[in-house]
């Protein structure tokens, strides 16, 4: 079983290793917004020595979606759901040991109904040279072509999806927040979230004053103020504006 | 390198099997004790160099080898700048009283021995220069990402952090560190030869 599992691991590293990405969506994803890319990842065919001498390709197609990339701090990451008790602990001592480094959090979903998978006659290279023409025809800014690895394609998607999110990390996420303001350098070279003087972050008190109109208007439930400002460890600060919600209520 | 059984481990061995020690058994753990305290002293900085040979001046030469050993045997890959003058000092000091003085071969070797420590300092110096200057380059090489299913978190590592959480770094290091370590060790081991001529 163990055996198993090794030759499993191996196959997908020798998959992650031997992925490439054979044309970069034109655009990055979005600082403030969603985005969606739309990949087509190319394999060989496993049945490629039975086929008398004709060369196919297959093709599939499918969209990966962004949310919108959220900047945070690591006590924030620290009190959201979905992390592993290793990951967790990894953010606690990041947590208590530099509290105010910046980190984006980045949520993306496959949208596997409309997977399309077709076998394509052609040599992976030229396959893949006719489908980029047709990106660039359309204009299709947020489209990618990936060279897969035979049936473990998904691993060479995956490969694809963190390269693009360090991609727009490093070339557009991290800066747009740096020229926003939103984050500085500390004197160790790291990259911290900015805060004004009452110590809270720039990028959590413009989120907050408006989920504090949501909450007046009634399209909020307290309750979601009530843990976003547990998240940011700011409950305390605005505790009493909080509670006023309700005398006027 | 060949482990030296100091003679007060060969009297316990013999005092074990009921042996009886011989008088020329009993003085050489003397001579040997008489050594280790006046080494002793000098490791902890109560003597100098130039007093050595004042305290070891009647010793035979099979005890003053027995003390250079002790030097050479303290003296590793790891060893400071400070630790390492205080042993060639404390080796050529006694290599003065030896008949068959061989106190210029010994130094050469020495400062062999030095060389290769230094040479592996200015090698570690560059492979951390050259990373750097590749991490300044390229930042992508300074993301760290810790995924968890659907969500995935970046930060950007300072260039300290990605120098120190860089394993390619380390395992440089370490081959670059038992490349020197190994040719440090038979350095040390034809300096031993030397001084047990």
């Amino acid at each position: 079983m163990m055996k198993e599992f090794d030759d499993m691991d191996k196959r997908i590293q020798y998959a992650f290793e031997n992925s490439k990405i054979l044309k970069w969506p034109k655009q990055l994803l979005s600082s403030f917004g969603s985005s969606e890319v739309h990949y087509h990842v190319l394999t060989e065919p496993v049945y490629q020595e039975f086929t008398n001498g004709v060369t196919e390709t297959v093709v599939r197609e499918g969209k990966v979606s962004w949310f919108p990339p959220q900047l945070l701090t690591p006590g924030y990451i620290l009190r959201i759901e979905g992390f592993s008790e290793e990951a967790r602990k990894a953010f606690s001592s990041l947590a208590n040991d530099m509290p105010d480094i910046a980190s984006i959090l980045y949520r993306f979903q496959f949208k596997r109904e409309i997977d399309s998978m077709n076998f394509v006659t052609g040599n992976l290279e030229s396959v893949a040279d006719k489908i980029a023409k047709d990106i660039d025809k359309k204009d299709d800014n947020l489209a990618a072509i990936i060279k897969g690895v035979g049936d473990l394609w998904d691993i060479s998607l995956s490969k694809f999806i963190l390269d693009m999110m360090t991609r727009s990390a490093r070339q557009s996420h991290f800066p747009e927040l740096r020229k926003k303001g939103l984050i500085s350098y500390n004197q160790f070279g790291q990259q911290v979230v900015s805060r004004d003087k009452q110590g809270i972050p720039l990028v959590a008190k413009k989120e907050i004053e408006s989920m504090f109109d949501m909450v007046r208007k009634g399209e909020m439930e307290p309750k979601d103020l009530k843990n976003e400002l547990d998240r940011w460890g700011l409950f305390e600060i605005y505790q009493d504006r909080f509670f006023d919600l309700f005398k006027r209520r | 390198m060949a482990y030296i059984k100091s003679a007060l481990e060969i009297a316990l061995e013999k005092s074990n099997n009921i042996d009886k020690l011989s008088p020329q058994e009993m003085n050489k753990i003397k001579q040997q004790e008489k050594i280790d305290n006046i080494l002793a002293k000098y490791y902890k900085d109560q003597i100098e160099s130039d007093d050595l040979w004042k305290h070891l001046k009647d010793v035979s030469n099979q005890f003053l080898v027995m003390a250079q050993n002790n030097f050479l045997q303290s003296l590793t890959f790891q060893s400071n700048d400070y630790e390492v003058k205080k042993r060639k000092d404390g080796i050529l000091a006694i290599e003065n009283l030896k008949k068959n003085n061989q106190s210029a071969n010994i130094e050469l070797y020495l400062e062999q021995l030095k060389n290769i420590q230094d040479e592996f300092q200015k090698n570690k110096e560059q492979v951390l220069k050259n990373l750097r200057e590749e991490l300044e380059k390229d930042p992508q090489k300074r993301l760290q990402t810790v995924q968890q299913g659907n969500q995935i978190v970046v930060k950007q590592l300072s260039l300290e952090e990605a120098l120190e959480q860089n394993q390619q770094l380390k395992q440089k290091l370490n081959q670059l560190e038992e490349q020197f370590k190994r040719k440090y060790n038979m350095v040390k081991e034809e300096l031993i030869e030397i001084i047990n001529e």
